[in-house]
């Protein structure tokens, strides 16, 4: 029997006390166990001389800008993900609620998505999205010609729905969607739904507890919060969006809905209404 | 090969096409990339044209990378790799070792990149760690104590540290597996 890989980590870092003197025997006439050992004496060779010092620069935005450029990548999916709640935490209150990995820095992850390194983190962000749904018209209009083509999709969703009677949409998962503190009294469910065509479509329910400020819009984020999509805006109290095909729900579970104020410039305002995870 | 799922994940969608799993894997690979071609090339532009090189090598060539053969980060430092050896061409080799010569000790000089590439996807790893087997490794790499010492110390276990010693350079001995054939262009 082979060495226990503890014995052979301890041994490799110059703590003998974990081994015996068997372990040590089997070691010097077992060439697997010798190499094992071997391998993790020159991890922690080079780990020993890494310092703090060691940390890792972010590179500046405009690469990733004109990666993106070159490759002709979709800005609404690759340009406006958001800073994590960390290097914001008074501006997103709510997004805080949401464990965030403590495995990522805020450092590494806080920028290379935005347009423009002259405006803070979240504002290039914003004026990126701005720009992709249209920077020629003033907020409020874009505001309005979403909320209407929700509508559209929405009424179309809904006739389509009510047209199959559903027997091949199959819901793919599902989830409550609990209120956030200042919203107590609210409640939803959001529905993940694949067509007969295999479209997806993200179905939205939410009860608000007070009349919103602005608009309701629904994001799909990921579980740490440092990535979120825009969905759609909730016109009624139920809605059907289309995903499209690029969306992977299973890394950006979380449905979130928050009350955007009307001069709103596209990123999330941190209130949140209601919140929910779908099962992956 | 084990690495943690959401890596897997993560390679499987954008080894897919999946342009949201790219700006993620752009998001967590690229100050590692941009920090081994800075530490190379000696020169922010530079870094900056591989970094942007690399990626879209990446994107490009995403049909070629097996998640199941490969890390993703591995497959990565591989294109880095041959990039970094083209910037160096491209700006006159002969010139820069001369230059080198001349003005570096030979010991910097003969200094593998590789160790330097080693270095940093370690700091990278303990970067990632979570906050306790952290402090066991920086405990047991940077002050020496034993496992027992380093259990009295954080008041936990000996078992315990044992296994997050364990676990931890079971991870980064993973992460520094150099797969050179990983990467064809």
């Amino acid at each position: 029997m082979h060495t226990d890989p503890e014995v052979l980590t301890l041994l490799s870092l110059g703590d003998e006390t974990g081994s015996s003197a068997a372990d040590l025997a089997h070691i010097e006439q077992c060439p697997v166990c010798a190499a094992e050992l071997r391998r993790f004496r020159e991890v922690v060779a080079v780990a020993r001389t890494v310092t703090d010092g060691y940390t890792l620069e972010t590179p500046r935005p405009q690469v990733w800008d004109a990666i993106r450029a070159e490759l002709g990548l979709d800005p609404e999916f690759t340009s406006h993900l958001v800073p994590p709640p960390a290097a914001e935490p008074t501006t997103r209150p709510h997004l805080a609620a949401v464990p965030s990995s403590p495995r990522t820095p805020p450092s590494a992850v806080s920028s290379g998505f935005t347009d423009d390194d002259r405006q803070t983190a979240s504002g290039s962000a914003r004026r990126d999205r701005a720009r992709a749904s249209g920077r020629t018209f003033p907020r409020f209009l874009t505001l309005a010609i979403a909320a209407a083509l929700a509508l559209v999709v929405g009424v179309t969703g809904t006739l389509l729905a009510q047209r199959a009677l559903q027997p091949a949409d199959t819901v793919i998962a599902s989830t409550p969607l609990a209120a956030l503190p200042d919203w107590a009294g609210s409640s939803g469910t959001a529905e993940l739904e694949r067509d007969s065509d295999g479209r997806r479509w993200l179905v939205v329910t939410v009860s608000t507890s007070r009349s919103v400020d602005g608009f309701q819009q629904v994001w799909l984020m990921n579980t740490d919060v440092t990535a979120m999509l825009q969905v759609g805006l909730l016109s009624q109290p139920q809605q059907r969006f289309p995903l499209p095909a690029g969306v992977d729900v299973e890394a950006y579970p979380v449905v979130d809905v928050s009350d955007e104020p009307a001069t709103d410039n596209g990123a999330h305002s941190g209130n949140s209404i209601v919140r929910g995870t779908l099962p992956t | 090969m084990v690495d943690t799922q959401l890596d897997l994940d993560l390679a499987e969608r954008f080894q897919q096409g999946d342009e949201v799993a790219f700006a993620d894997v752009y998001r967590r690979y690229s100050p590692l990339v941009y920090a081994v071609a800075h530490r190379s090339l000696g020169d922010v532009e530079e870094a900056e044209d591989v970094l942007q090189q690399v990626f879209i090598a990446a994107w490009r060539g995403r049909d070629r990378y097996r998640p199941d053969q490969a890390r993703l980060s591995t497959w990565l430092m591989g294109i880095t790799r041959h990039k970094i050896v083209d910037a160096h061409a491209a700006r006159g080799r002969q010139r820069r070792v001369q230059q080198e010569v001349i003005t570096k000790p030979v010991l910097e000089f003969r200094e593998d990149p590789v160790d330097v590439t080693q270095q940093l996807i370690i700091a990278d790893e303990l970067d990632r760690l979570e906050a306790v087997p952290r402090q066991v490794l920086r405990l047991a790499f940077f002050e020496d104590l034993t496992h027992t010492q380093i259990a009295e110390r954080l008041g936990m276990p000996p078992g315990t540290v044992k296994s997050h010693i364990r676990r931890s350079l079971i991870r980064l001995r993973n992460r520094m597996e150099v797969m050179p054939d990983a990467y064809r262009p």
